[in-house]
């Protein structure tokens, strides 16, 4: 009989251990009750993670236009509800959603940590102005907030796989840069920004020292052409932006890349938005699309 | 017994200030040309431009594609700013009066904002220097009714704070055009605080016949603002022709400020600090001080230019930062001298 | 006096008709039933948004609105002139500057140290006002070209900084336009107590500031000490816009345009002058406010660019229209 008990208490307990979900954040610790249902993602690296455990988000800060998620990972998903811009989003919606679980960015939400966390358990990680590895860190929270650590560890490690395969197609000491063109001008994204993390994951260099702190560098005609990757991607926000006015400039056709025809016009919301291993994946497959064509018409 | 006579003693020509101050934009135009480059460019490259012109060197292309035009259009956005400045001082007989403090700078500006964002349709059909001189020119207006220089006594400051109120009316409006198109502020944005950055020669063609129009015009008002500073009625009585030289003034000014915005943006106190600086080299005498202010405010831009673009080296910065920076303590040092009112 | 009841009754029903708007519009809408419900009751659904969402916001909007315009009217009176406003002296230019510099110098600031700086750096840069202008403190016009200039010096400044060192988007940045969003109960503090303080101070000075609008000689021939009253009305009326402005950032118009509707309501004697402005300059935050959330849902704009909008044409109508000065 006590046998009984004790194997009894001890089965109740682990059980009330395990359901009990403790996850070390950018600020201090989410305690969870169960395995969240209804979740709600205020940046869309948050959404790879998600998509990669096959939870649905039921809102979605998206600056108010879904197509901002790149069709992979939508096509994965459920239709969600908008919550506004990232910067700022609307706590009113995030509250009618009633979710049971809040992912924010620690550097555009800490403002609001506190009403968050009034709304429902907040975990709140790196998001913006990550670099490639504080994005997998950031992955494998969100995946321990639902208890599914193993599975993610999984895909992470198959991840590693499929860039190693990449990496192995990419055999080339190149020099590759992204840079977005925007109403603001055209920044380059350095070696400490997530798609600078991605090309060093390659094994390509970035035209910029890696100690370069800064991730986004803001580049005028000249810096660009100084820069001078052998690879440049340059993803447009909008149909009339700063870049468009560098290439009326004759300077522009003096850089490498323009000459040799390995300039390209990419995604920004794949390069730059969509930060996750879905993203990281494309972009390999793409670079390694760029580099084996122009080798092959060269 | 003899008389001791002395020779008159020789003075150097009243226009001696200019003869300076050519060289000096000289100068500074080269020094704007090849400072601050991460190709590190020197006089040698400048020379060679000029006698061996090669357009598949970078440096070559660096100098004439990049450094040229933006250097072209500091001289012509200085001068513009600087003798719209002396003109408005002259008419408004406020030495605080400037195309920044006035907020007909921040007109133009927004009416700019209206046009490049196609926020209002059919504004972007129209040549960019006229929208730009309808938004000075309504800027203008509403300063003059404003700040009662319709009617006698002129309150100077209360001129000036009629421009300040409409000057941030007019600068919080564009900022809010800016969030609102967002994606198709380009252009708009980064201008909100004056910048040749992205200059190119289509600006320089845009700015040079506007400005020299108004310059001359400048230049012939000069005799009509030196008898207006003797005073309004000493002027009528001598004939001067008081409602005309306030028309054309007024049309100067605006031509001027709205030549200068098209191509810089809201460029700060350019205008308020040369006239001033102007004064203290070669005096009163509109006749010299429209030529003079056209080459300081030249030459101010170009130093200005220069040093934005080494104050964050390899990165760029608008050139208004430093001028509303060192406009600004100008501005303060005048405030407490307290005379409002021009010689 | 049936005039001042008559608007102020006025005022206050509009008053409480935006704040209903306000409190049931906005991304998510509550209809009127339901808010009674929430207030009474609480209402499951509606819980969060009502009491910890848009009912702190509504309250911080008006004190502030409010504390913004009685501001404006101070200066107004001390300056003597209708287009004087708290943005004149420089202060709110000192506190973004402070708040600037401050997320600058210590990266690892916390948030909830926003306001304080802001307050400290209003203060500071009335100080400063104050000591630059010591030796024309009888000369309200020269006192205003001063904090003008010290303005222009200020934003010169911030720009410069912000261009050396981009923010970027963050709570600084958001702050620094002007916006009530994510402002809670726990602001409430820094707001309260000083419009509390203030409020009795400002009515004080009101009757002194009607002698000083006869004229300086005037006043002091019927017993005013002017320089004293002057001091003491700005250093009330810094307070009062530094309070505003540390909670929710530079709002701009309200302190130019409330005084303004107030006197077209109600003519030019301070006292009556007071209630007028500060339900006036609660209303136009409260309508700013509201219109920021409903104009593009989900998307917020800052309260701070929707005041500019409502404030400016009307600005101008109103300028052209009123002749007393």
């Amino acid at each position: 009989m006590l046998r009984l008990i004790t194997v009894l208490s001890v089965i109740v307990f682990s059980w009330s251990a395990q359901a009990e979900i403790r996850v070390q954040d950018e600020l201090g610790e989410l305690v969870l009750d169960s395995v969240p249902q209804r979740v709600v993602a205020l940046e869309f690296s948050f959404v790879d993670a998600l998509a990669a455990l096959g939870v649905s988000p039921v809102g979605v800060a998206d600056d108010g236009d879904a197509s901002r998620l790149i069709g992979p990972i939508r096509d994965q998903l459920d239709e969600w509800t908008s919550l506004g811009v990232r910067s700022q989003p609307s706590l009113e919606v995030i509250a009618a959603l009633k979710p049971d679980l809040i992912i924010a960015d620690v550097e555009r939400h800490a403002a609001v940590y506190e009403d968050l966390k009034r709304i429902a358990p907040t975990l709140i990680l790196k998001s913006r102005g990550e670099t490639y590895e504080d994005n997998l860190d950031a992955v494998l929270k969100v995946a321990e907030a639902f208890g599914q650590q193993d599975l993610m560890e999984q895909r992470i490690a198959e991840h590693h796989r499929i860039m190693d395969g990449y990496a192995a197609q990419l055999d080339s000491d190149a020099t590759v840069m992204f840079a977005v063109s925007s109403v603001k001008g055209v920044y380059m994204h350095g070696p400490q920004a997530y798609a600078g993390g991605v090309v060093h994951r390659l094994g390509l260099r970035s035209p910029l020292p890696q100690d370069t702190e800064q991730p986004y560098i803001q580049a005028t005609l000249e810096r660009l052409v100084q820069t001078n990757p052998d690879y440049l991607l340059v993803g447009e926000y909008g149909d009339q932006t700063a870049v468009d006015e560098f290439k009326q400039n004759p300077l522009w056709s003096v850089m490498a890349s323009v000459r040799q025809d390995t300039y390209v016009e990419t995604d920004p919301r794949l390069w730059s938005l969509n930060r996750g291993m879905i993203s990281a994946e494309i972009m390999a497959a793409e670079l390694v699309k760029l580099l084996s064509t122009s080798t092959a018409s060269r | 017994m003899t008389i001791a006579l002395s020779a008159p003693r020789w003075r150097p020509p009243v226009w001696w200030p200019l003869c300076v101050m050519l060289p000096g934009l000289a100068l500074a135009f080269a020094l704007s040309l090849s400072s601050f480059s991460l190709f590190g460019l020197g006089w040698m490259d400048m020379w060679r431009v000029l006698i061996d012109y090669d357009p598949t060197s970078i440096k070559h292309q660096v100098l004439v594609s990049l450094r040229l035009p933006r250097a072209l259009v500091a001289i012509f956005v200085g001068a513009s700013l600087a003798v719209a400045g002396l003109v408005m001082q002259g008419m408004t007989r406020n030495e605080l009066a400037s195309p920044s403090v006035f907020g007909v700078s921040a007109g133009a500006t927004l009416t700019f904002a209206l046009s490049a964002t196609g926020l209002w349709p059919g504004l972007s059909a129209l040549p960019i220097v006229l929208v730009t001189f309808c938004g000075a020119g309504i800027a203008g207006a509403l300063v003059f009714i404003l700040g009662g220089l319709h009617r006698a006594p002129i309150n100077p400051v209360r001129v000036v704070l009629a421009g300040v109120a409409l000057n941030f009316l007019f600068l919080s409006l564009t900022r809010a055009i800016v969030i609102l198109a967002d994606e198709n502020a380009y252009g708009v944005f980064h201008w909100l605080t004056g910048s040749i950055g992205n200059a190119t020669f289509a600006d320089v063609r845009l700015v040079i016949p506007w400005t020299l129009l108004g310059l001359i015009a400048a230049f012939w008002l000069s005799h009509p603002l030196n008898l207006l500073r003797l005073g309004e009625e000493r002027m009528q009585n001598l004939g001067g022709g008081l409602g005309r030289v306030r028309w054309l003034g007024s049309l100067t000014v605006i031509l001027l400020v709205a030549a200068g915005v098209s191509v810089a943006g809201p460029v700060g106190f350019v205008g308020l600090m040369v006239p001033h600086i102007c004064r203290f080299i070669v005096g009163q005498d509109y006749r010299l001080l429209v030529p003079m202010c056209s080459l300081t405010g030249a030459v101010l831009m170009l130093l200005a230019d220069t040093l934005a673009r080494g104050l964050r080296f390899p990165d760029d910065s608008p050139v208004g930062i430093l001028t509303t920076l060192l406009g600004a303590g100008f501005f303060l040092v005048l405030a407490r001298r307290n005379r409002a009112n021009v010689a | 006096m049936t005039r001042l009841l008559c608007s102020a009754a006025g005022l206050l029903a509009t008053l409480l008709l935006f704040a209903a708007w306000h409190l049931g519009a906005g991304a998510v809408s509550i209809a009127l039933p339901d808010l009674w419900q929430t207030l009474i009751r609480g209402h499951p659904d509606y819980d969060f948004i009502f009491w910890d969402y848009r009912l702190p916001r509504l309250v911080i909007a008006s004190l502030a609105g409010a504390g913004l315009a009685l501001s404006g009217l101070l200066v107004q009176g001390v300056v003597r002139n209708p287009l004087a406003s708290p943005d004149i002296l420089g202060v709110t230019g000192g506190a973004s500057l402070a708040v600037v510099v401050t997320t600058l110098a210590w990266t690892g600031a916390p948030v909830t140290l926003v306001p304080f700086v802001a307050l400290a750096g209003g203060l500071a840069s009335a100080g400063l006002l104050l000591w630059l202008a010591r030796s024309q403190l009888h000369q309200p016009t020269s006192l205003a070209l001063i904090g003008i200039a010290l303005a222009a010096l200020f934003a010169a400044a911030i720009d410069f900084l912000l261009t050396i060192n981009p923010l970027e988007i963050n709570s600084s940045l958001i702050w620094l336009t002007g916006s009530v969003w994510g402002r809670n109960w726990s602001h409430l503090p820094l707001l309260l107590p000083w419009l509390a303080v203030l409020l009795p101070a400002a009515v004080y000075l009101a009757y002194q500031l009607d002698l000083l609008s006869l004229g300086d000689d005037t006043a002091i021939s019927l017993g005013t000490r002017v320089g004293r009253v002057r001091i003491a009305a700005l250093l009330t009326a810094v307070v009062l816009a530094s309070a505003a402005v540390s909670v929710c950032g530079a709002i701009s118009f309200v302190g130019l345009v409330a005084p303004h509707m107030a006197r077209f309501l109600v003519g030019g004697r301070h006292v009556r002058l007071i209630p007028v402005c500060l339900l006036l300059g609660a209303i136009m935050l409260v309508s700013a406010d509201l219109f920021a959330r409903i104009l593009m849902p989900p998307i917020e704009l800052p309260a701070g660019i929707v005041t500019a909008f409502i404030g400016a044409p009307y600005f101008i109508f109103l300028i052209t229209r009123y002749r007393h000065w």
